[in-house]
């Protein structure tokens, strides 16, 4: 846009407190602003019924006991809380397990993809070699194929490697994913060029250039892979049925995927598993929601 | 470290990676993998294991299995050769992948103790098990129906407990006509109607002609008629009620308050119901077989498990040892006990396959106190123990109960959109409706409702029949023609290299002589850093993504099953591609497209614009921000397995569903919507379910971006009188431009590759029928590639389907492009 061009630089922060620099569409209303902003709490909070109504079911379900479950009405609320579902969960399920597994596969790939997409996402955006533009277009084509047309022959290819029943086909492949390559790309080319060539000058080698200059400006943008390539790792289903096969190396959503068994009446173990799985997440997110939120605003997501 | 040595490092890591890594180890212990009810059954497998090492040393390591995909990962295991020693698999599966050589012909393998084994089984079992001659599997529990009945309700109704079809079919009338009404229970789905109705009738669904050629029943007027008594049943009597935490099959229950329960039907494993629905009554219940046809004909055995050993376990006489321990009198014993003295729900009565455990000898062990409450059951099965039988296995039988499956559904669905059509015609709810059905009044309508889905059925099952045989006599053909002669010679094809090999030795080759280029051309060693920053991601490409390209290229011509090596593809021409775009196909890919754009046309913008919504209204001065934001940022962490198994359970299509029940209570409704059993609104379940949960992070996007814009620009709008909409569109969409794009981008791919909600969502269903929602309703592009590829492992049928879902987004994707060259241009 055009519009960018002609603005002065933008802030790097984001605006988080409310501050009047911030827009907002209706405060501008002037006098009606209190009356606009009731409108926007009521709209918020009916939204957020919607939004909170699952996970609200999920905490009193995973307290209910199984005799409460088979009662034919629903209830709002638990009469008699009970651990009894989480514990089934924990002693009769590989969870925990299963919970390290998932660890140890999200960590692997999330440092593999922190540290080798920017790596070729300077390279791309900074230096000059033969065949460059030509190997960054045939890459970026590469993401036109989408993963499902490449489920079989990977499978054929991990049971040549004999990688299956290991996380190697879970890690390896998504170690360096091309898009964000391409987002590492787009958010260096935008570090002014001096930089790098008074770093040049003073005699740095380009590894020092890159772990020294370049990493630590990329902190936004590190997040934002951090944050996606570990989200999509920690709750990919479709690889971990495929590859894994022994209870020991399931990840979590594969051991909670397994409650959903062939008769009813496990409901509350169900969302006992559910429950044990976001919660740290959750936690997690509304510790460093901020960072996060301006993560996403500061990454390689301008034009 | 110098430079040289890092890229050197580099490159010799990576490229390390190609050559294939060490084979995933198992322990020596013997491996089990059982496929039963849940956590009880690991916990009683592992005390018969301690048992087992202590007799004989060795150890056994437990793996549960679930239902839902079974299947699958034995496959698997087979195709890369690290299947468990021992397996528990369901009946069919023995003769399945024995067919293809993936597991041991106990017969051949244990010709001097096999005879003895046998004969420990009731000889009605084994048929099953056994194809070309040979012996693939055991029995280990087995699965049929039974008739609990209330002595003095049949009594005052004159009632004799029904022995054969046509007197059940009288004494529901009676029992209807006296206002006891039917609440089917864990067995909602039309598969289970086949299941539980027809085989009694005495006809499998498939037979095998005298000239050996595979049949089908479906013709059959009496095969039809038990159909239609299912279908009948279990929705012209369908009564208000969740059954899915209920384990009977159904129950009939009156709305006269002191008589509850009249007649109940009951898996033989549901061992403790009486007890709980009605334990005051207990004396008064009487137990009798699943009635037999009318002809007398009965194939009662409707399921169970059975014990396989696998061609590549490397323990076969520990394995077989194991399998003759299970097999025991003693922890045969063990197991019935075990599982009848487990808590509540857990418990269950089932019933073995051999004969010691029953034989008159063993009075004493079911004279122990804790089969008090099985008495009835045992003597009502005692009666039909050497009747027991069940259905043949032919080659291509999984497909015509698909295809059976699918008619049902779509049986399901139309029956249900009429009695909702008709009652609400008639100001009724659809459970007071049929209700009036049964009364006196009410008889011609339903008798007219009744012929109704008999002329459909017959009418559907003409319809398929021609397409069935086909496809059950191809399959049958397909089997002998394609995997029989390499089944037979599966050792000459072990170790063969095949041309995918030297596709996979090319690929090395080329990435050799690239780093042999960048190194030693002078033009380009000066270079060598840049291309060793940029060489794992293209490694990385060139090995997962191009190789496999070519590799799926290839396959699609062929016929392949990954159970055998690689080089018994056998090269097969276009013939894929035509039968995937054959419309009569019931796998047609265009209508897994079509239904895939839909989904991405819904899904899609309507994400982007509540996220536009719903991030403009947060991008307001709240109180309490921190707090709005992470409500509505919530669901971006959570995993999609988990969010549609809390769906599955708010989508419930009785009352007890949460949001039945809502729409109930706001009276926008009047009946329950069958949200996941009907096929035309699975599909939308699993939208709604995909937008909430991808909602979180487009808000997340949206909201970075319009606290990005500056204020000025509104600034310098509001002076030239804009509006908010005017600024809203004018200033903020621009503004967040990048972020759309990306939003789109990211929910096309994403769209695009959907498969854990509908794989979820549709988990109800079973094995027996469609896996993705009713008459599949739900499989989109993923799920029919994974089912072809590792449900059914037809590695090239699924190639082929990949290779066409490329090519339209290829072609969507170039659309896109030349609209937007366009655009820009203008």
């Amino acid at each position: 846009m055009n519009i960018d061009k002609e603005l002065p630089a933008q802030p790097l922060t984001l605006n988080w407190e409310p501050s009047d620099k911030v827009w907002n569409p209706w405060q501008t209303l002037g006098r009606w602003k209190a009356r606009r902003l009731v409108w926007v709490y009521l709209a918020l909070a009916l939204a957020a019924l919607l939004f909170a109504m699952p996970f609200y079911y999920m905490l009193i379900t995973t307290f209910k006991s199984t005799a409460e479950l088979a009662h034919d009405e629903v209830s709002l609320w638990v009469q008699n809380p009970t651990l009894d579902p989480l514990r089934r969960l924990l002693n009769g399920t590989a969870y925990l397990h299963a919970a390290w597994n998932s660890f140890v596969i999200a960590v692997v790939t999330t440092l593999g993809n922190m540290l080798l997409c920017p790596l070729a996402g300077y390279a791309f955006a900074k230096h000059r070699f033969p065949g460059r533009d030509r190997i960054f277009f045939l890459l970026l084509s590469t993401m036109m194929v989408p993963g499902a047309v490449l489920l079989v022959p990977n499978f054929i290819l991990a049971r040549d490697f004999g990688w299956v029943n290991t996380y190697w086909p879970l890690i390896v492949p998504g170690l360096a994913s091309i898009f964000y390559v391409f987002l590492a790309r787009q958010f260096i080319s935008k570090i002014p060029r001096d930089l790098i060539q008074a770093a040049r000058m003073d005699g740095c080698s380009e590894w020092r250039i890159f772990f020294q200059i370049i990493l630590p400006l990329c902190r936004p943008l590190l997040a934002s892979i951090g944050i996606l390539s570990f989200l999509g790792s920690w709750n990919g289903f479709i690889g971990p049925m495929i590859y894994l096969l022994d209870e020991d190396r399931y990840t979590i959503p594969l051991v909670i995927s397994m409650l959903q068994g062939r008769f009813g009446g496990q409901e509350n173990v169900q969302m006992a598993g559910s429950l044990l799985s976001i919660v740290p997440a959750l936690i997690f997110f509304f510790i460093f929601q901020k960072q996060i939120v301006s993560s996403f605003a500061n990454s390689g997501l301008k034009e | 470290m110098s430079e040289l040595n890092l890229n050197w490092l580099w490159l010799v890591i990576f490229q390390l990676l190609c050559i294939p890594a060490a084979r995933a180890e198992r322990s020596q212990q013997l491996q089990f993998w059982v496929v039963g009810n849940g956590i009880e059954d690991s916990i009683m497998y592992r005390e018969l294991a301690r048992k087992f090492q202590e007799q004989s040393g060795y150890a056994v390591n437990i793996t549960p299995l679930s239902w839902g995909n079974f299947n699958q990962k034995y496959l698997t295991s087979m195709a890369a050769a690290l299947p468990p020693d021992v397996g528990v698999a369901n009946l069919g599966s023995p003769m399945e992948w024995g067919s293809l050589g993936g597991v041991v012909a106990l017969d051949q393998a244990f010709p001097k103790e096999i005879d003895e084994l046998k004969q420990r089984f009731f000889p009605g079992t084994l048929p099953q098990f056994t194809f070309n001659g040979h012996l693939y599997g055991l029995p280990t529990e087995l699965v049929t129906a039974v008739l609990y009945y209330r002595k003095d309700v049949f009594e005052r109704l004159k009632l004799t407990p029904p022995q054969t079809w046509s007197e059940l079919q009288n004494t529901i009338e009676t029992l209807e006509i006296h206002r006891y009404h039917f609440h089917y229970g864990w067995t909602r789905g039309e598969q289970w109607a086949l299941y539980y109705q027809t085989l009694p009738f005495g006809y499998a669904g498939v037979s095998q002609g005298a000239d050996g050629q595979p049949g089908l029943d479906w013709l059959q007027p009496g095969y039809q008629k038990g159909v239609a008594h299912g279908l009948n049943l279990w929705h012209l009597h369908d009564a208000i009620g969740d059954g899915s935490t209920d384990r009977t099959i159904g129950r009939f229950l009156s709305d006269v308050p002191d008589q509850s329960l009249g007649m109940m039907v009951d898996g033989n494993w549901v061992a403790s119901s009486i007890q709980k629905i009605a334990p005051e009554a207990e004396a008064r219940w009487g137990v009798v077989p699943w009635p037999k046809a009318d002809d007398g004909r009965a194939i009662n055995v409707m399921g169970g498990t059975s014990y396989v050993i696998f061609q590549k376990s490397r323990n076969k006489d520990a394995a077989f040892a194991w399998l003759k321990f299970l097999n025991s009198l003693e922890a045969q014993q063990f197991m019935i006990l075990e599982r009848v003295q487990r808590e509540g729900q857990a418990a269950a009565f089932n019933i073995s396959p051999v004969k010691e455990v029953w034989d008159a000898s063993q009075a004493a062990f079911w004279a122990r106190p804790e089969f008090r409450d099985q008495r009835k059951i045992i003597d009502a099965l005692r009666g039909i123990l050497d009747t027991f039988q069940s259905f043949p296995s032919l080659k291509g039988k999984p497909d015509t109960d698909q295809m059976e499956a699918r008619i049902l559904d779509r049986m399901g669905t139309a029956i249900n959109r009429r009695l909702t059509a008709e009652a609400e015609a008639r100001e009724m709810t659809r459970w007071d409706y049929i209700k009036w059905m049964a009364s006196a009044q009410g008889r011609p309508q339903r008798d007219s409702m009744q012929a109704w889905i008999r002329d459909q059925l017959a009418t559907e099952y003409a319809r398929h029949y021609p397409l069935a045989l086909e496809r059950l006599r191809e399959e049958s053909a397909r089997y002998q023609n394609s995997y029989g002669d390499i089944v037979a010679r599966l050792d000459t094809f072990e170790g063969r290299t095949h041309i995918l090999d030297y596709l996979k030795w090319g690929a090395l080759g080329a990435l050799l002589l690239g780093t042999l280029l960048v190194f030693t051309m002078p033009g380009l060693r000066a270079f060598r850093t840049s291309y060793a920053f940029i060489a794992v991601p293209c490694l990385l490409s060139l090995v997962f993504v191009v190789v496999p390209m070519l590799t799926s290229l290839y396959l699609s011509f062929t016929e392949y099953h990954s159970i055998l090596p690689l080089a018994s593809a056998k090269w097969i021409g276009w013939q894929h591609y035509l039968t995937s775009l054959d419309l009569s196909d019931s796998e047609n890919v265009l209508r897994s497209i079509g239904k895939t754009m839909t989904y991405v046309s819904v899904t899609v913008p309507l994400g982007i614009a509540l996220a536009l919504l719903f991030a403009a209204l947060l991008n307001n001065d709240l109180i309490s921000q921190r707090f709005w934001r992470f409500l509505y940022f919530s669901p971006l962490i959570t995993s999609a397995v988990s969010v549609s198994l809390i769906f599955t359970q708010l989508y419930r299509e009785s009352s007890m569903g949460w949001l039945n029940a809502a729409l109930l209570r706001l009276g926008w409704i009047s009946n329950p919507i069958l949200f996941l059993k009907d096929e035309q609104t699975f599909l939308s379940c699993v939208m709604a379910l995909a937008i909430w949960h991808g909602l979180a992070f487009t808000i997340l996007l949206f909201l970075a971006g319009l606290q990005q814009i500056p204020t000025q620009l509104y600034k310098a709008a509001e002076i030239d009188g804009a509006g908010w909409w005017q600024k809203f569109w004018h200033v903020s969409l621009p503004g967040i431009r990048p972020q759309l794009f990306f939003a789109l981008i990211m929910g096309l791919i994403g769209s695009f590759q959907v498969f854990e909600q509908i794989y979820m969502l549709g988990g109800g269903s079973g094995y027996a029928g469609s896996k993705f929602g009713p008459n599949d309703a739900g499989r989109t592009m993923v799920p029919l590639i994974y089912d072809l590829g590792f449900e059914q492992f037809k590695m090239g049928r699924a190639s082929a389907v990949a290779y066409i879902l490329f090519l339209v987004i290829l072609g969507l994707t170039m659309l896109q492009l030349r609209v937007l060259r366009q655009k820009t241009a203008e």
